[in-house]
């Protein structure tokens, strides 16, 4: 089953539809889901609105909620402004690039970074470092809502759509740990 | 939105919405410069009425944690709900922010920081 929602990208408008879907979730699946996926599932839509708020730059995102036995995933798909991260200046990529791993940014704990899977398409992950000594001066992490997507979900990826020029975010969350 | 007060030795910025978001981040970083040009470096956000957190108040309190560091002082949280406290430990924020599940009699920072706090 999926469900579909409008998002008018907005501020105002976000809890109204995290709770709705959230609902919907806790719903499908009651009652035997565990309060630690509903949470997971609560990050990555936090996540995937407010990317649609701060930089979609355009008027609505899509939120596709497809259930089944085994994972919840979430995607968002946006027509605005095409996802550039890191060294990535336009799409498609050369298809020589595929299986490169980019660093997407990093901090004194964390470094985020995206794999090629195909020359329209990125795999998401993140790496730890100890945390020993916190350093004032050093740089923050600009893009903890990559973090958090990576780190909540089984998998997290981007694909471009050259034909229809849609960004689309695809979070997996898997329902047992 | 933010409200500051003394509460033994340390001071409080309790959160008066359920969206701690971007649109508060700001104003997270300026109620903290505020408290520690007023000579209060060891700091106590208070999430009790809130009910998520976004990645740009996250890296809001990361700022505001380096800027209490480079005076000498600490910011912990207290009063986190159970998706919040999962949010917090999912990303290692828990590994340098000391967690309260309450106000505590007394903060004045660092121990505890490497060992996930007190929660």
């Amino acid at each position: 089953m999926t469900n579909k929602y409008l998002f008018d990208n907005r501020i105002q408008s976000l809890t109204v539809l995290l709770d709705e879907i959230i609902q919907s979730i806790r719903n499908y699946y009651h009652p035997h889901i565990q309060e630690d996926i509903i949470s997971c599932c609560k990050h990555a839509l936090i996540e995937l609105l407010t990317n649609g708020i701060k930089h979609s730059a355009c008027e609505n995102s899509t939120i596709e909620i497809i259930f089944s036995l085994t994972d919840i995933v979430i995607r968002k798909s946006d027509s605005g402004a095409p996802f550039l991260p890191g060294e990535i200046e336009s799409w498609p990529l050369a298809p020589e690039r595929t299986g490169d791993r980019i660093l997407i940014c990093q901090d004194d704990f964390n470094s985020v970074y995206a794999t090629v899977k195909s020359p329209v398409s990125l795999f998401f992950d993140v790496e730890e470092r100890p945390i020993d000594v916190i350093d004032p001066s050093s740089a923050m992490l600009d893009h903890y809502g990559f973090l958090i997507l990576s780190k909540v979900s089984a998998t997290f990826t981007f694909d471009y759509n050259l034909e229809s020029k849609l960004n689309v975010f695809t979070a997996q969350i898997e329902l047992k740990n | 939105m933010i409200e500051i007060y003394k509460h033994e030795n340390y001071c409080v910025l309790k959160i008066g919405k359920s969206e701690a978001n971007l649109e508060l981040a700001d104003s997270l970083k300026n109620a903290v410069s505020a408290t520690i040009e007023k000579g209060h470096i060891f700091i106590i956000v208070d999430f009790k009425q809130v009910d998520y957190v976004d990645s740009t108040f996250l890296a809001a309190l990361v700022s505001a944690l380096k800027e209490a560091m480079k005076h000498k002082g600490d910011i912990a949280v207290a009063r986190l709900n159970k998706h919040i406290e999962h949010l917090f430990r999912l990303v290692r924020m828990d590994k340098v922010l000391m967690i309260f599940p309450d106000l505590p009699e007394s903060f004045t920072g660092s121990f505890g920081r490497n060992s996930g706090g007190q929660s």
